[in-house]
């Protein structure tokens, strides 16, 4: 788990196969290292990331179905500690398909799946424990989809609005 | 008009107990000396119950619970700069059984209701609630259209006594609504003992 240079570990994902380095511009503000993959190469980054001393930061979805070429896009961000050194991946899958788990490599990456899953409803297959996170149990839907619709929202209401207390009285 | 807004209860009864089946106003209409007798019973335990209800009113214990940023503001009522030992409402009781008052301070988010509605349920009569902060009172800034993360107000899911405007209210606000909810029990509003 020896550190790595900035340009070593770029490096060292740039030269794997199926990884595509974005173009300078596509770099987002913030992240040093940006790359595009598909989702068979996402565990070997990862592992990659973990033996190189990199942690997970961060990992979230984007509904892009409706742009050209719709898909899910899984986000996953690693950065080090002391000088900044983030990697974004990106691994866009087909919408219906699943996505794999991390977690067995980043303990972090366990709730963040489960958000995946609750929030975008992208199955993350061999996760350990896939529930939903934030929503209740019982919720049906996944609320950041830009297609939701909240089907029944008084759902989780127990109860209509409490009467005033006189109608109340004739029971 | 007051900061804080209590909500419409039952007047405590004037010492008239209605004849069944009749209406004392169609009684008056029939024979006023009739419900001159009424009005003046000649036994009736008033004082006994406004004993208890001044018992109940100065020793209000809250159920020790949080939801949100409003229970800091909770907290700093019950610290020593505003102290709510002063109205003996400082006891904050760490089990639902032992409490009088719950205080809802901040969003109830939808997977959070139904643990309130259990904890109202097994706080044992008489009990009233205060709803702290726009959150309570109708969802507060999470309400908008189609959203799916909150209850849009306490009342949606438990009976409220006393709503308590702000984001957050100050602790002087919230020790308003404290006092307003004694001055109902003092006035004989018995909570939601019948309605549990």
């Amino acid at each position: 788990m020896g550190k790595v240079s900035v340009s070593e570990l770029a490096q060292n994902i740039a030269s794997m196969e199926g990884i595509a380095m974005a173009d300078e511009g596509d770099i987002a503000k913030g992240c040093q290292h940006l790359y595009r993959s598909a989702l068979a190469t996402l565990r070997p980054v990862a592992t990659l990331c973990k033996q190189s001393g990199y942690h997970l930061e961060h990992i979230t979805c984007l509904d892009l179905r409706s742009d050209e070429g719709g898909c899910m896009r899984l986000a996953y961000q690693f950065n080090r500690q002391g000088a900044p050194d983030r990697h974004l991946l990106h691994v866009d899958l087909d919408p219906g398909s699943n996505g794999v788990t991390i977690s067995d490599l980043f303990r972090g990456a366990d709730w963040y799946e489960r958000e995946v899953f609750d929030m975008h409803g992208v199955v993350i297959d061999d996760h350990a424990d896939l529930r939903r996170l934030l929503m209740p149990e019982d919720y049906v839907g996944h609320p950041l989809l830009k297609d939701f619709t909240d089907e029944d929202p008084e759902r989780h209401i127990l109860a209509a609005p409490m009467p005033a207390p006189e109608a109340k009285d004739e029971g | 008009m007051d900061i804080v807004t209590v909500a419409e209860s039952k007047q405590p009864e004037t010492a008239e107990p209605e004849t069944p089946g009749s209406d004392a106003s169609e009684l008056a209409q029939v024979n006023p000396d009739l419900l001159v007798e009424q009005v003046k019973p000649l036994v009736h335990l008033d004082s006994l119950e406004n004993l208890l209800n001044h018992a109940r009113a100065n020793s209000l214990w809250p159920l020790t619970f949080g939801l949100a940023c409003c229970a800091i503001e909770m907290m700093a009522v019950g610290a020593s700069r505003f102290d709510l030992d002063r109205i003996g409402a400082g006891v904050f009781r760490p089990s639902a059984r032992q409490a009088d008052v719950m205080i809802l301070a901040g969003t109830i988010s939808r997977k959070m209701g139904p643990v309130i509605k259990t904890l109202w349920d097994q706080m044992p009569s008489p009990k009233w609630a205060i709803a702290m902060g726009g959150c309570t009172i109708d969802g507060g800034p999470f309400k908008y259209p189609g959203q799916y993360a909150i209850i849009e107000g306490a009342d949606r899911i438990i009976p409220v006594d006393v709503y308590v405007p702000g984001c957050p209210p100050r602790p002087e606000a919230l020790f308003a609504g404290i006092l307003k909810l004694e001055e109902k029990i003092k006035a004989g509003d018995t909570g939601w003992a019948k309605s549990a």
